[in-house]
């Protein structure tokens, strides 16, 4: 029996060829996308990892003000910690771009040389790979800076710098603008002697942990600790510009503790001075590696992808198990009698049910087989790893057999198909013989609906709606999923369009200037401010928000702030980051004082570029502890004339607009890719569900085509119904979708340090309501052809 | 004459496939008249009756209705032809399930600008009580009855009828024939009916015998008698 039921299963195959070649076309299509961005994702984060693991990649950096004594880096070996200098120069090379130079590494952080050599003489140097990529640097050329000219000998990623950012604050990576290299020793030392660099020398350490050591894991807390007991002088610090920034600081103070140790001893005198909150220790700055977001960034990255299109996956495969079991359905409702009769003559459900079963779950695993092969090559993960490889800055990682994914794309498909078609077909076959030969429908909810009053074409509609209302819902859930799909592109593109946009609207200033040692008066022509850059949490990732003490007189943030310590005014993009509106506390973490402070919200003000919480600048000094003049930021229309040494970093309104810009050029790959697979998976679930509903009622049609009917009749009565419930459905389709999607968008850019505003224009979903119409409009078109081709002569073949 | 047919012929498939249903049938009906088309199964009267209806185009020969030629119509033309002249019954009554009876005759009436009253046919036919009804919740007969009055809403010249007591008993079947009977003498409809009910021919006004695809009987009842009179249905 199962022979000649699968003998009927091909010729069924053969007569609907074209339906399931286009599902398996889909299905094939959506399983490589998946396949390609899962496997993308997965050989990424594990690809990271480990080659983060065998370059040695540190537990953490901190930043010192003078370089670590031998006798403090001893006290950390013998604690477990091994560690090594990672000290920086930046330079600005002969194009503009800067460049951020390091000797070449031994223990941590290593260098993964993807092509040439390591700096062996002393005008080698080798360029991280993207920064060369960008601006087409090749080994053998040559690049200038610092008044020396190197030749570049390789090109290599560190994981300390996976995403190549200058400033641990900044939301996106520019590798045009921003690179890092790496030099010899002694070329080093030779580059630190010049005097060239921008801005001073970094003392920064990178640490790993040595539990061999101690027998125990040390915590970070515990190396923190460790670092700030350190004995520390100000007389060891080679940094002129700290120096004279510590002597005006403290002039006026120091005759004040030399009388206060001649007269009550040496601790008083060093409690008084850091009560006075005069230099306490040597740490700047302490990192541990979960809080850099320059380490691991491009596999964070794609955690998101990850979950997002595992369950995008099971959604989508579940719409199309969905649809091929429509099919079915119509395959059982035109078999009707013929399984009444098989009914009668002993053939069990089970029977039928595994014969129905051949096609979809054969359609389905060949389509995710190829699906699955062809996104396991380099038009598939190959191509999206793209995505990563030109943005961050990571090793060539080879394409490696993933077990979990090839079941996903493999198994799940017919999976999904299995459950789905059993759920159905088994309650579609459960009728009995009699009720089966006599072709009994079963009566749907709204069968005695009352259309006396109706004209006939709209009772008519109604009715045929009603009753086709499956095929309507279907193709209205695939419009959903299409919708999500495309939500995820515009959001996407409407969140980079603002950020675009207001970033450099809301950016009054021209330069803000980040002070490491400020000037003992506001240069000429600045307005100070005061920050202190803390902590917030969000999804797991903590970002930087700044708090931004200012004057009443700032033009650039003519803001109303009252005196109060615990109320600020906090900038939109973090309001829209972190969902926090007027009235609301707001709690900030000091990871370096280990303090949480929390704040009551007063209001929100217009400022995109970063996460500001605004607060009155001497009250943001009394929190801090910082004289009544004290200053660390200088904002101006026009750049200023201070001493680089002095400063941490530079923005000015340029380069906002030019991450902006690069955030947006990011994107549209993505946006692209979203709106034509939503277009894709619409298309073909409207053709292949109204075109199914056509199938449907090819014997009714045919009986309206004798009775004289014209197509166009036909079409207005068949599928007009199911075109306008399309088109109200759509309305609240619309809003739901986006709905969700704005909802789960704040998971999808968790990471991302940016204003995050997804509202739009109306325009855009009147555009996307009329695009979505017009397209289904197009689509009965298209169907008018199919019932046309129906002949009027089908009802006379059907025959009982 | 109303419906005049001459050396009409039609071949289905190819080769050694090719069954010619039809070899040349020549007949002519007069208006207002009722025509049986009797003959054994696969004589070709179904085929003689879809190429009168337009349903199927034939190979050869000519179909005059009404002084208009329909052979060599388009399709779209056929359609109109079908639209403005002719209504169906069939053996299997082909009503569309998700409509009540009501609807289902509003089928054919939207396609004319004077359909006959609504109500006036359903009561004539004895569909009062049915009238929100689906055609599941009716019996045989009563649905047959639905297909009648669906066909004769429009007020067509002329009536086709393909077994419509086929799938009835005889009780009902005459209830239906009586139908057909008074709806052709109050409305003047000229009807052919396909059956194989020999019993038929007796009620007519005109008898066609079809053998083999040729017309081997054609003759005029002389004694007509009422379709409720009719025995051995």
């Amino acid at each position: 029996m199962q022979r000649i039921l699968r003998r009927r299963a091909l010729r069924e195959l053969r007569s609907h060829i074209f339906r399931y070649l286009m599902l398996g076309l889909l299905i094939l299509v959506s399983v490589y996308m998946l396949v390609s961005l899962l496997g993308a994702a997965e050989i990424i984060i594990r690809g990271v990892h480990s080659h983060a693991e065998a370059n040695q990649v540190e537990d953490g950096e901190f930043r010192t003000f003078a370089p670590l004594t031998e006798e403090n880096i001893q006290e950390l070996t013998e604690n477990g910690v091994i560690i090594e200098n990672q000290f920086f120069l930046d330079f600005k090379e002969e194009k503009g771009a800067i460049l951020r130079v390091f000797k070449n590494r031994e223990n941590i952080n290593r260098l993964e040389l993807l092509k040439g050599d390591l700096p062996s003489e002393e005008q080698d140097i080798v360029l991280e790979r993207r920064f060369c990529e960008v601006n087409e640097v090749e080994t053998g050329d040559t690049v200038s800076f610092g008044g020396f000219h190197f030749t570049v000998t390789g090109l290599a990623t560190t994981p300390d710098y996976d995403s190549p950012v200058r400033n641990m604050t900044d939301s996106t990576a520019d590798s045009k603008t921003f690179g890092t290299a790496f030099v010899t020793e002694e070329m080093y030392r030779q580059l630190q002697e010049a005097g060239t660099a921008e801005g001073a020398e970094r003392f920064i350490y990178a640490y790993r942990r040595n539990p061999e050591k101690t027998g125990s894991e040390i915590t970070d807390k515990e190396i923190r600790k460790i670092i700030e007991d350190f004995p520390f002088d100000v007389e060891d610090i080679d940094d002129k510009w700290f120096k004279r920034y510590y002597r005006e600081q403290t002039e006026d103070i120091s005759l004040l503790l030399d009388m206060a140790e001649f007269a009550a001893g040496k601790k008083e005198a060093k409690e008084l001075k850091e009560n006075l909150g005069v230099s306490v220790h040597n740490l700047q700055e302490f990192v541990p590696r979960e809080d850099n977001m320059r380490i691991g960034a491009s596999a964070n990255d794609l955690y998101i992808s990850l979950y997002g299109c595992g369950v995008a996956g099971v959604i989508i495969l579940g719409l199309f198990a969905y649809v091929l079991a429509v099919f079915i359905m119509h395959g059982i409702d035109e078999d009707s009698s013929v399984i009444g009769t098989l009914y009668s003559m002993g053939v069990t459900r089970k029977d039928l049910i595994r014969h129905y079963m051949i096609l979809p779950v054969s359609v389905t695993f060949l389509a995710g087989l190829a699906g699955t092969l062809l996104g396991y090559t380099d038009y598939g993960i190959g191509f999206q790893m793209m995505d990563t490889y030109n943005y961050y800055s990571v090793p060539e990682l080879p394409l490696i057999w993933i077990t979990y994914i090839v079941v996903y794309g493999v198994v799940l498909p017919p999976l999904m198909a299995i459950i789905v078609n059993f759920l159905v077909i088994r309650k579609k076959l459960s009728k009995t013989a009699l009720s089966l030969l006599r072709r009994e429908k079963k009566e749907v909810g709204f069968h005695n609906l009352d259309l006396d009053r109706m004209s006939f074409v709209s009772g008519f509609r109604i009715r045929q709606t009603l009753r086709e209302s499956r095929i309507a819902l279907t193709v209205l859930a695939g419009l959903g999923i299409s919708l999500m799909l495309v939500w995820i592109g515009v959001d996407c593109l409407v969140m980079c369009t603002h950020v675009q946009h207001d970033s450099v609207a809301d950016t009054r200033y021209e330069y803000m200037y980040f002070y490491k040692y400020p000037d003992p008066e506001v240069p000429e022509g600045g307005v100070s401010a005061y920050a202190k850059s803390l902590k917030k949490e969000r999804f797991g990732y903590d970002l930087d928000v700044t708090l931004m003490g200012i004057g009443p007189d700032n033009p650039y943030f003519p803001l109303d702030l009252s005196d109060r310590m615990d109320e600020v005014v906090i900038s939109s993009a973090m309001a829209q980051k972190y969902n926090l509106k007027t009235g609301d506390e707001v709690t900030l973490r000091d990871e370096e004082a280990g303090r949480i402070y929390a704040f009551h919200i007063a209001g929100i003000t217009q400022f995109s570029p970063a996460f500001y919480a605004f607060m009155d600048i001497d009250a943001l000094r009394k929190i801090c502890g910082a004289g009544k003049d004290a200053y660390n930021v200088v904002f101006s229309d026009h750049a200023l004339d201070i001493k680089s040494g002095r400063l941490y970093a530079t923005t000015t309104k340029e380069d906002i607009r030019k991450a902006s810009d690069v955030f947006i050029e990011l994107m549209w790959g993505m946006i692209y890719f979203m709106t034509g697979f939503s277009i894709l998976i619409f298309v073909v679930v409207m053709y292949l569900m109204l075109g199914v509903l056509v199938d449907h009622s090819m014997y009714d049609i045919s009986l309206m085509k004798i009775f004289g009917y014209r197509d166009r009749e036909v079409r207005k009565l068949y599928l007009s119904g199911s075109q306008v419930l399309i088109a109200i459905g759509t309305i609240p389709m619309i809003a739901l979708s986006k709905a969700a999607i704005d909802a789960l968008y704040p998971y999808f850019v968790s990471n991302v340090a940016c204003a995050m505003d997804l509202s739009m224009s109306p325009l855009v979903y009147v555009g996307i309501y009329l695009f979505i119409v017009t397209l289904c409009f197009i689509i009965t078109r298209l169907l008018q052809r199919k019932i046309h081709r129906i002949s009027p002569g089908e009802i006379l073949k059907h025959r009982e | 004459m109303y419906l005049e047919v001459k050396d009409l012929k039609k071949t289905y498939g190819t080769g050694d496939a090719k069954t010619m249903a039809l070899r040349g049938v020549t007949t002519s009906v007069k208006a207002g008249d009722l025509c049986v088309i009797q003959g054994p199964s696969g004589s070709g009267k179904s085929t003689f009756l879809n190429c009168i209806g337009g349903l199927e185009v034939p190979d050869g020969g000519s179909i005059q209705v009404d002084g208009k030629e329909i052979c060599g119509l388009s399709m779209t033309q056929l359609a109109e032809y079908r639209r403005e002249s002719l209504g169906f019954i069939f053996q299997f009554y082909n009503l569309v399930p998700n409509l009540t009876v009501r609807e289902n005759i509003e089928v054919c009436a939207y396609l004319t600008k004077d359909p006959l009253d609504r109500d006036d046919l359903i009561e004539t036919l004895g569909l009062s009580d049915y009238r929100n009804k689906f055609p599941s919740q009716l019996s045989g007969g009563q649905q047959q009855r639905c297909a009648i009055a669906r066909a004769l809403i429009k007020n067509p010249r002329l009536l086709l009828c393909d077994e419509p007591t086929g799938a009835l008993d005889s009780h009902t079947s005459r209830g239906i024939l009586t139908l057909l009977e008074t709806v052709n003498r109050k409305y003047g409809t000229t009807m052919l009916i396909v059956t194989h009910n020999n019993a038929i021919k007796d009620m007519v006004d005109q008898v066609l015998v079809i053998r083999d695809g040729r017309i081997s009987e054609d003759y005029r009842n002389e004694t007509k008698i009422p379709a409720a009179e009719l025995t051995d249905l």
